[in-house]
């Protein structure tokens, strides 16, 4: 069922021109040069399959992090983990050979608390800065179905806060 | 499809939306059920809301909103909890590939509005028994492989 969805991102992403036929023409980022220094084009959908690739991965990096400082965490943070796994795979198809995902992180690495509690609220605080970042690039895509699959991961993101709110409530 | 025929076809959805949740706000036992109850009567005002916006967005385009129906088949009797529930997921998951597909046909406000509603769906089906997933509103959901 997933070979569906990595048609999707193929289609809307993968394959986009430089120049979308909206006219709105590629936007260029630095990263890799076509050509003696020149910086190379990359589609609008491109960027945001990078920008949001990067997004899930720090989101993911926390995530990972706090289970190891917090083994006991494991169980309640597992599904998060699975589904920023099934998106990061999702959004590296969409990533042509040759672009790279954004590394180079403007934000801090944030520190896993020493208390548990905390470190949920960490980990919470975060997946809420993912959930409204996916929306937003959800709305730049110009392509309806990366738009869609966006949204998807946006509200995949909200299940899994309901979830760990309701864990919080029920402690 | 086309912006339009999106919003027609969500503005569908959300007229059988509020019909049902009508119908299981009747059925449900509000002293014996009361957390079932408080769920479908907020999902209920919520779908009246969303029906009367999208109702107002097709007709500042200069459409005609396509009308509700007298009546519409619900899933299930909606005697018990369980099935009313059912039904109520049901709704939910059907309205969520109908903002999914919304979210594809149009841009700007109308994706973004398009894109809370869609989340909204997702969050309210795990409130009606529904299991999380990996791409709600997808039409294709890719099954988790399983951790055992």
């Amino acid at each position: 069922m997933l070979g569906g969805v990595l048609g999707v991102v193929a289609t809307a992403v993968g394959c986009a021109p430089a120049a979308s036929p909206s006219g709105q023409g590629g936007r260029t980022t630095s990263k890799g040069s076509a050509s003696a220094g020149q910086p190379r084009a990359v589609s609008p959908d491109v960027a945001v399959a990078i920008s949001a690739a990067s997004q899930v991965r720090q989101a993911a990096d926390l995530l990972h992090r706090t289970v190891r400082r917090h083994p006991r965490l494991r169980g309640r943070l597992t599904a998060l983990s699975a589904v920023h796994d099934t998106h990061l795979r999702l959004l590296r198809q969409a990533v042509p050979p040759g672009e790279h995902e954004d590394r180079s992180s403007t934000t801090a690495r944030q520190a896993v608390p020493p208390r548990a509690a905390a470190a949920v609220d960490g980990v919470v605080r975060v997946e809420h800065g993912l959930r409204q970042s996916l929306e937003g690039l959800a709305v730049r895509a110009q392509s309806g179905e990366f738009a869609r699959l966006l949204a998807a991961m946006s509200a995949a993101v909200g299940q899994q806060l309901a979830l760990l709110a309701g864990d919080g409530a029920a402690r | 499809m086309r912006p339009l025929a999106a919003l027609q076809a969500t503005l569908g959805g959300e007229h059988a939306a509020v019909w049902l949740y009508g119908l299981l706000g009747a059925q449900v036992s509000q002293s014996r059920e009361p957390k079932l109850f408080d769920a479908l009567s907020r999902a209920y005002d919520l779908h009246v809301r969303q029906r009367d916006e999208l109702t107002v967005t097709i007709s500042d385009l200069g459409a005609s909103p396509v009308a509700s129906r007298v009546s519409y088949a619900p899933p299930n009797p909606a005697r018990t909890a369980a099935q009313q529930r059912a039904a109520a997921l049901l709704v939910e998951q059907r309205l969520a590939d109908l903002y999914g597909q919304q979210v594809e046909s149009t841009t700007h406000a109308q994706r973004r509005w398009a894109i809370a509603a869609l989340d909204g769906c997702a969050v309210r089906q795990l409130t009606f028994g529904g299991a999380p997933s990996d791409l709600p509103g997808m039409p294709v959901t890719p099954a988790r492989p399983s951790s055992g």
